[in-house]
């Protein structure tokens, strides 16, 4: 019998959950579950369609851009081309020594992309550091919403019994609650408001969500015949569901991610734009439409340009996580 | 059905008790003196402090301080603010009826708006109409309420000048004047609502359209529009009065920011003042009402479904 390494690695492990009762010898053929081949980002890329594919690209262009523009201020101390977003008019920057040069509300132009705002303060390098906050939150809040509230509903979804109810019930009234009223009641205790607190809240409460998909995806997944299967064969709980659930529930999971991410931003704008978020004069998109709401009989411009990039960042957000749920329900049905 | 009745009560009650605990724990175990929290660090009137330990029971254990103020939160005294001095129930009261109003305006602006774009999504599946309430499903979907708001003011109120871009006139000032206030705000807190209507009546429809009594109706020669109209969206509105009660949440959610963005003087925008106020007390009694109503709308809804729905009705 000609096996890869691989192969041999499988057969020993079925032999050691079988108690070891079946002996090399008598082992047949063992089926290696048809597997389709992991595509790489560039095949998937390749089957999106165009709209997604915009999507994903500006996805990607947002996240360099935050990069860039941290970079600018932590690593080469504003050295880089890109103005600096705090300079006022006649401000001056001690350490690049630049001195403002906008005047306030100024329309587009080369120097200032994006028009300056009522401070004149340069809007194109603001919303690339506001990009940084929006960034920051999303990611946060998947992190945790997957890590914690993936497994967790992964675990009680398969296990079941009091666990699961009593879990399930404590969601359920952390999910009473509108969602950004409980944030803004949590919000208004801390007195700081950093970067890392709010999104550590939002993080916090992005969890029974999330828990809720994917017990639902666990429990679907655990009444299939291949978790049957490996019951049936003495596979140790731990390991089918570090085996056979999550790997099942990750990819649904990564979809409702997306549209998550989606919302997380919205809420984040949302805090921002009451002045309950991170605070100034560190810019979010949030903060930058609130503070351009005042001028909006005289430049549309400045609330127009956050607005958009926030609009067009959620837009793509979901057309992405509609691809992937489209790409998981059909991946589930071949199982 | 009597069973299906009393489990949905029941949970009802358990559900109040916990939100109810987690709001109240939430204030009473911020980190700290609670006295601090609620008159911050400015000047103290000589007094004040014994008064607020004595008002809150601070000497109790937690969980006796919890039962005294959930009696008092059942008889409508959810105490009163150490800042304006006014009890936080009559805040309360003045404000609500600002909220609700705004609330229906815009489920009923959205009901309106996507029953037609759902049938027709429905009825012209995968032709132009379709996908183009589509498009528009998914672009209103990615327009934060807020964002939407300001357009309407930049367009109505500063390019038209056809309403006011903020304040607030009563129901009791007159209807019309009411109207002119309301129906931007009504309409930003729509738009999130609209699409999601939409998408479930479309959704529904097409699943209703495949039924064989739809055939039988077309076959006796009926309209397509006395079909689509009569027929065919009568099963798909318990599904629509189910997303209406789940969207409330979001609606209440949604209030705090319309409201602070038009200056409405509704729950909401007492809440934001509250909070940059740091009123604790009226943060508090906010709060737990505003999730108490959630609550109970929910379960309405859940009620309302075993009631009508003849297949929970008869089992």
């Amino acid at each position: 019998m000609a096996t890869t390494e691989f192969d041999d690695a499988q057969n020993a492990e079925i032999v050691a959950h079988t108690g070891g009762r079946v002996s090399e010898e008598e082992t047949f053929v063992i089926p290696q579950g048809v597997k389709p081949p992991r595509k790489s980002v560039w095949a998937v890329f390749k089957e999106m369609p165009l709209l997604v594919k915009i999507s994903t690209i500006w996805l990607v262009v947002l996240l360099l851009s935050a990069l860039y523009a941290q970079l600018d201020v932590r690593v080469f101390n504003g050295s880089l081309p890109l103005a600096d977003p705090n300079l006022q008019l006649n401000g001056f920057n001690p350490k690049t020594g630049e001195f403002g040069t906008g005047s306030v509300l100024e329309s587009p132009s080369w120097q200032h992309p994006l028009g300056t705002d009522a401070l004149a303060r340069d809007t194109f390098s603001r919303a690339l550091h506001g990009t940084y906050v929006s960034v920051v939150v999303a990611i946060v809040s998947v992190t945790c919403g997957v890590i914690v509230g993936g497994l967790l509903g992964s675990l009680v979804g398969f296990v079941r019994g009091k666990t699961e109810t009593g879990l399930m019930a404590m969601i359920d009234v952390l999910l009473a609650f509108p969602a950004l009223v409980l944030l803004l009641a949590l919000i208004s205790i801390f007195e700081v408001r950093d970067l890392f607190v709010i999104s550590f809240v939002i993080g916090l409460l992005s969890i029974p969500a999330y828990t809720r998909v994917s017990r639902a995806n666990s429990l679907a997944i655990s009444n299939r015949e291949f978790v049957t299967a490996a019951e049936a064969i003495g596979t140790k709980k731990w390991t089918i569901l570090r085996r056979e659930i999550i790997p099942n529930v990750m990819p649904t999971l990564f979809a409702y991610a997306m549209v998550a991410a989606a919302a997380v931003i919205v809420v984040e704008g949302t805090l921002s734009f009451l002045g309950l978020s991170v605070q100034l004069p560190t810019s979010t998109w949030g903060n930058m439409i609130n503070q351009a709401r005042r001028d909006i009989k005289v430049d549309f411009g400045q609330v127009l340009y956050p607005a958009l990039l926030l609009t067009f960042t959620v837009l793509a957000l979901n057309q992405v996580g509609d691809f992937f749920q489209r790409r998981s329900a059909h991946r589930a049905s071949s199982l | 059905m009597v069973k299906t009745i009393a489990f949905i009560l029941l949970r009802l009650i358990a559900t109040l008790l916990a939100v109810t605990f987690l709001t109240f724990a939430m204030v009473a175990l911020l980190p700290g003196d609670p006295v601090d929290t609620i008159l911050g660090t400015g000047p103290r009137p000589p007094g004040i402090e014994e008064q607020i330990r004595a008002d809150l029971h601070l000497d109790d254990p937690f969980l006796v301080r919890y039962v005294n103020w959930l009696g008092d939160a059942v008889t409508g005294d959810l105490g009163s603010s150490y800042i304006t001095d006014q009890p936080v129930a009559d805040t309360i009261s003045q404000r609500l009826p600002v909220t609700a109003q705004l609330a229906f305006m815009s489920i009923f602006i959205s009901v309106l708006v996507a029953i037609p774009v759902g049938v027709m999504g429905a009825y012209r599946q995968g032709k132009w109409q379709d996908s183009a309430s589509s498009a528009g499903v998914q672009i209103a979907l990615s327009i934060p309420n807020f964002i939407f708001g300001i357009f309407l003011i930049w367009l109505f109120a500063v390019k038209l000048g056809w309403l006011p871009a903020s304040n607030w006139n009563r129901l009791s000032d007159g209807v019309v004047p009411n109207l002119k206030t309301s129906m931007l705000p009504a309409f930003a807190l729509a738009l999130g609502q609209m699409a999601v209507f939409s998408r479930l009546i479309r959704s529904d429809m097409i699943a209703t359209l495949q039924e064989n009594y739809i055939l039988s109706a077309r076959a006796k020669g009926l309209s397509d529009r006395y079909i689509l109209f009569r027929h065919a969206l009568r099963p798909s509105s318990l599904s629509l009065m189910t997303i209406i009660g789940i969207s409330f949440g979001a609606l209440l959610g949604g209030t705090v920011v319309i409201e602070t963005l038009f200056a409405i003087p509704g729950l909401g925008f007492s809440l934001i003042n509250a909070i940059n106020g740091r009123d604790i007390l009226l943060i508090q009694g906010i709060t737990v009402f505003i999730a108490v109503m959630f609550v109970i709308i929910n379960t309405v809804v859940d009620l309302l479904y075993a009631v009508l729905d003849p297949r929970i009705r008869r089992s």
